[in-house]
């Protein structure tokens, strides 16, 4: 009821509206977009450009939906956008040929010597494209199914779907020695 | 390594690094404030020294002038238009009535109207009694929406306070305005016999310095001028009402010209 009484506030034009919305979904916000863009500044930068084109474009958003999964999709979309553009930018002043080069397999030998398993899997998300990481993040941090991020996400089940799947198998290739370990299956 | 394990692990490092008591408000809020529109009316007011010297002019000149109604202003400022001036003859103009008073100012939304193309409102605003004469009120923020929230963008807007250079001998009270704003209607869907919507606005007041007259012969640079900003902000003023809507018509933008330019 809050929710959609500060969405109806927001609405007509009331910036009130947009704190008690700021306040509710402003961690999970940061939180999703740091996942994807793995960088703390550029997360909060996406969040507030999201939460003040949301205000913008309040008008579109239906008012019988929940707020949270539309924002937290915008969310997502502009924190693949904002990394795309960083590491375009990183590319082009900074970045090595030999950084772009860097196997991104480690060995067996590399996964088992690491001390920290969320260090391993951060390591492992860093060498998925932005696109894909959005995916995973999607799923499992925000636990959506494959229906609602294709409802989220505007795009055809299909596309999610192969997404997800390609984001799985790098993962899983990745973290294979993990994965091995842990199941005892080999998957 | 199961896949539970790495929702889990996602938990865990967004928790680490991002705490629940992050505070993004105060950053928002200020660049939202940076970003508020400025009143639609700026766009219309003096940019030179010299226009503000007109203006404050033409306000002094009002103080003289012979004493019209606000109401009676409302139809002439209503009637610039060639495409209002026919709808209002073939009695498509909703007359309402409605007003609201905060802070001593008054808002009155008075006509309406609403077809494929466009929705105008039409409205007065007042102030207190006794206002000074370089206090100068303008509406702010109009947002006309309706009850599914959809935002009609605001398209076109034509007004008077003091004296018109358009219409001749119409003037408005010092601290007295009419206006008549037009929304895309493009938003509209289908074709609904009314429209039920509402229309939010606050009125800003500015003050006009009255300009120190320029010597004769003698040229001055007093630098850049100074952005006016509004001393003061009442509203928000909501008017929730209801307007039949004409499909068949797509009233156009078109202002008269006045008599004295035609040859």
């Amino acid at each position: 009821m809050e929710e959609q009484k500060a969405i109806a506030r927001l609405k007509r034009g009331d910036i009130g509206g947009l704190k008690a919305l700021v306040h509710k979904y402003q961690v999970q916000a940061v939180r999703t977009a740091y996942l994807i863009t793995r960088d703390r500044a550029l997360a909060e930068d996406t969040v507030q450009a999201a939460f003040l084109r949301a205000c913008e474009r309040i008008g579109q958003f239906d008012a019988g939906r929940p707020f949270g999964p539309w924002f937290l999709r915008s969310v997502a979309n502009d924190a693949v956008k904002s990394v795309t553009r960083s590491k375009r930018q990183i590319s082009l002043e900074t970045g090595s040929l030999a950084d772009l080069l860097a196997d991104p397999n480690p060995g067996p030998a590399q996964v088992a010597e690491a001390a920290d398993l969320r260090q391993t899997v951060w390591d492992a998300l860093g060498k998925l494209p932005p696109a894909q990481r959005a995916a995973i993040v999607l799923r499992y941090y925000l636990g959506l199914s494959e229906a609602e991020m294709a409802s989220e996400l505007a795009c055809p089940p299909g596309t999610v779907k192969w997404r997800l799947h390609a984001a799985r198998k790098r993962l899983r290739r990745l973290l294979r020695p993990l994965w091995a370990a842990a199941s005892g299956s080999g998957r | 390594m199961k896949e539970q394990q790495v929702t889990q692990i996602l938990q865990e490092i967004a928790e680490q690094e991002v705490s629940d008591s992050l505070n993004l408000w105060p950053a928002i809020r200020a660049q939202a404030q940076s970003r508020r529109r400025p009143s639609r009316w700026a766009r219309v007011m003096p940019a030179t020294r010299l226009g503000w010297a007109f203006l404050a002019l033409a306000l002094c000149l009002a103080l003289g002038a012979a004493a019209y109604a606000v109401a009676p202003i409302l139809e002439r400022v209503f009637q610039i238009e060639a495409g209002l001036y026919d709808i209002e003859q073939a009695g498509l103009v909703q007359e309402l009535d409605l007003s609201q008073t905060t802070d001593g100012i008054t808002v009155t939304l008075q006509r309406v109207y609403a077809d494929a193309n466009r929705i105008v409102v039409g409205y007065t605003v007042s102030g207190p009694e006794g206002l000074p004469t370089d206090r100068h009120l303008l509406s702010a923020g109009e947002t006309l929406s309706d009850a599914t929230g959809t935002i009609f963008p605001w398209e076109v807007g034509h007004g008077i306070t003091g004296p018109s250079d358009l219409l001749e001998e119409v003037s408005s009270l010092p601290g007295e305005g009419a206006y008549v704003l037009s929304f895309d209607a493009a938003a509209v869907k289908g074709a609904p016999e009314t429209l039920d919507l509402r229309l939010v606005m606050d009125v800003e007041t500015y003050v006009v310095p009255t300009p120190v007259p320029p010597t004769p012969g003698v040229y001055e640079n007093r630098g850049p001028l100074e952005p006016v900003m509004p001393v003061s902000t009442a509203g928000p003023f909501t008017f929730d009402f209801s307007v039949p809507f004409t499909p068949g018509h797509a009233l156009k933008a078109q202002l008269l010209r006045p008599a004295r330019w035609r040859k």
